[in-house]
């Protein structure tokens, strides 16, 4: 949880979340640890949707 | 039997005043002029064909009364008419004195003559310049685009030199000039002579000026004849600066006028000149700006166009890449629940095998193959040096267990 608080930018919460994707397939997380990363999953995700919808807000109306 | 000297010269006089009693049309070179209160005292000699040697040699008087009737007659040419080196055709009455010697009475001149005496001379000097290549020397020297810096060859009291200079100074262009003068005589001997040593002053500090100016105001033929002189000449067509002459009226040429650069017709033409090639320069600066400020807005435009391509590209593309990463996010979050799903099956499996590990290894699948445990007052049994004959245990074994007393051990 100490990243969110540091400056998250959508490309690390990206690059973030395809490792915990891949480390949850590759069982590579262990069972006390799982609930607290699926929750990170949620939150990157979350903050990955956010991260875009703010930025494909600022960007409309610019090019057209 | 002797005479008196003056009874000889008296004796002179009147063969002289017998045999020669009518006026004569004579011509003759003036070798010197002197004047006092109009009376006007000329030395006259005639020289050998081509050469500078004397042949004939007498002296002229013309009477303040006869000037001034010539003076009437003949105009402001007539001051030209009496200049040493000139050739004049007069009509003249020898009158021989017992004291002074034979004199030519002048009666009367024509200026006809001596100007087309002067005309002959000056074509065949311009024949000369011609067979030397220097009619169009000057004129083949570069003018530079902006005259700024003038040599002025004139009189300072010349009118034509105030007209140039007035023309020039309060031009409506604003144009600035820097302008050096060069006091020459502009009629009489001494114009070749001055003329030819300012212009050679000038020739030595030549990447001083951008051109040289002669002017004059406008005289009469014999006034500019001294600008027909085949060394002045000569010294103009050799000058390394372009030489602009107005020298003289419309009609007049003077052979300076021929070998200069731009020969014009007034002092204030020439002015004009120097000004429109100044302007002419100006002019082309100007459309040089023009052109410049059209190519940089069609460069401009071209560029916005291109701007405007790149800009609806990138609106493009940016709403591609939203798509993408909406997928991709998509993507993750539907991957996850199946991984989870998969996580927890496999834990449920581990936990499973193990469970099923533990049935197998544990002490009842142990008692279920036959084996049996000892307990000892409560105490599970490992050794056989725990007990002693007579101890009394409890034997589980598989779905039973009993009680027994020991009353044999062996190790």
């Amino acid at each position: 949880m100490t990243k969110t608080k540091t400056k998250m930018t959508y490309e690390s919460a990206l690059h973030e979340l395809q490792e915990l994707v891949s480390n949850l397939q590759e069982s590579t997380i262990s069972m006390d640890d799982l609930s607290e990363k699926v929750s990170r999953a949620a939150e990157l995700l979350d903050f990955c949707r956010a991260k875009l919808r703010e930025t494909e807000e600022k960007v409309k109306g610019l090019f057209d | 039997m002797s005479q008196t000297l003056f009874e000889f010269n008296e004796f002179i006089r009147r063969v002289v005043a017998l045999n020669l009693p009518e006026s004569i049309w004579i011509r003759a070179e003036l070798a010197d002029v002197k004047s006092s209160k109009e009376h006007f005292y000329l030395d006259l000699v005639q020289k050998k064909e081509d050469s500078e040697e004397i042949v004939a040699q007498a002296q002229a008087v013309l009477w303040a009364k006869n000037y001034r009737s010539l003076h009437k007659k003949i105009g402001s040419n007539f001051g030209m008419l009496l200049q040493p080196g000139i050739e004049i055709l007069f009509l003249g009455k020898a009158e021989f004195h017992e004291r002074f010697g034979l004199k030519l009475m002048v009666e009367d001149i024509d200026p006809a003559h001596t100007l087309g005496k002067l005309e002959m001379q000056r074509r065949e000097t311009i024949l000369k310049l011609q067979a030397m290549n220097l009619l169009q020397k000057n004129s083949k020297v570069q003018l530079p685009n902006v005259l700024q810096r003038i040599a002025v060859l004139s009189s300072e009291n010349a009118a034509g030199y105030q007209d140039f200079m007035k023309h020039l100074l309060t031009n409506a262009f604003e144009y600035q000039f820097n302008i050096t003068f060069f006091p020459i005589a502009v009629q009489g001997v001494q114009v070749e002579k001055e003329t030819i040593s300012q212009l050679e002053v000038i020739a030595q500090n030549a990447n001083k000026y951008d051109a040289v100016v002669i002017i004059r105001g406008g005289g009469s033929r014999l006034d500019l004849a001294a600008f027909d002189s085949f060394l002045l000449a000569k010294t103009v067509a050799e000058m390394p600066l372009p030489i602009l002459s107005g020298i003289g009226h419309e009609t007049d040429e003077t052979v300076l006028d021929i070998v200069s650069h731009t020969s014009l017709k007034t002092p204030t033409a020439v002015a004009d000149f120097i000004l429109n090639q100044n302007f002419r320069f100006e002019s082309l600066m100007l459309n040089l700006g023009l052109e410049v400020k059209n190519l940089a807005n069609k460069t401009i435009q071209e560029k916005s166009m291109q701007l405007q391509y790149y800009s609806q590209l990138i609106g493009n593309q940016v709403k591609v890449n939203f798509r993408q990463q909406i997928q991709m996010l998509d993507y993750i979050e539907k991957e996850i629940p199946g991984v989870l799903r998969n996580r927890f099956d496999k834990a449920k499996n581990q936990l499973e095998s193990l469970e099923r590990m533990v049935s197998l290894l544990g002490p009842e699948a142990a008692l279920r193959r036959g084996f049996a445990l000892v307990f000892k007052q409560g105490q599970q049994i490992n050794e056989i040096a725990s007990l002693s004959l007579s101890d009394e245990v409890l034997v589980h074994l598989n779905k039973g267990k009993f009680q027994a007393i020991i009353n044999k051990i062996e190790e």
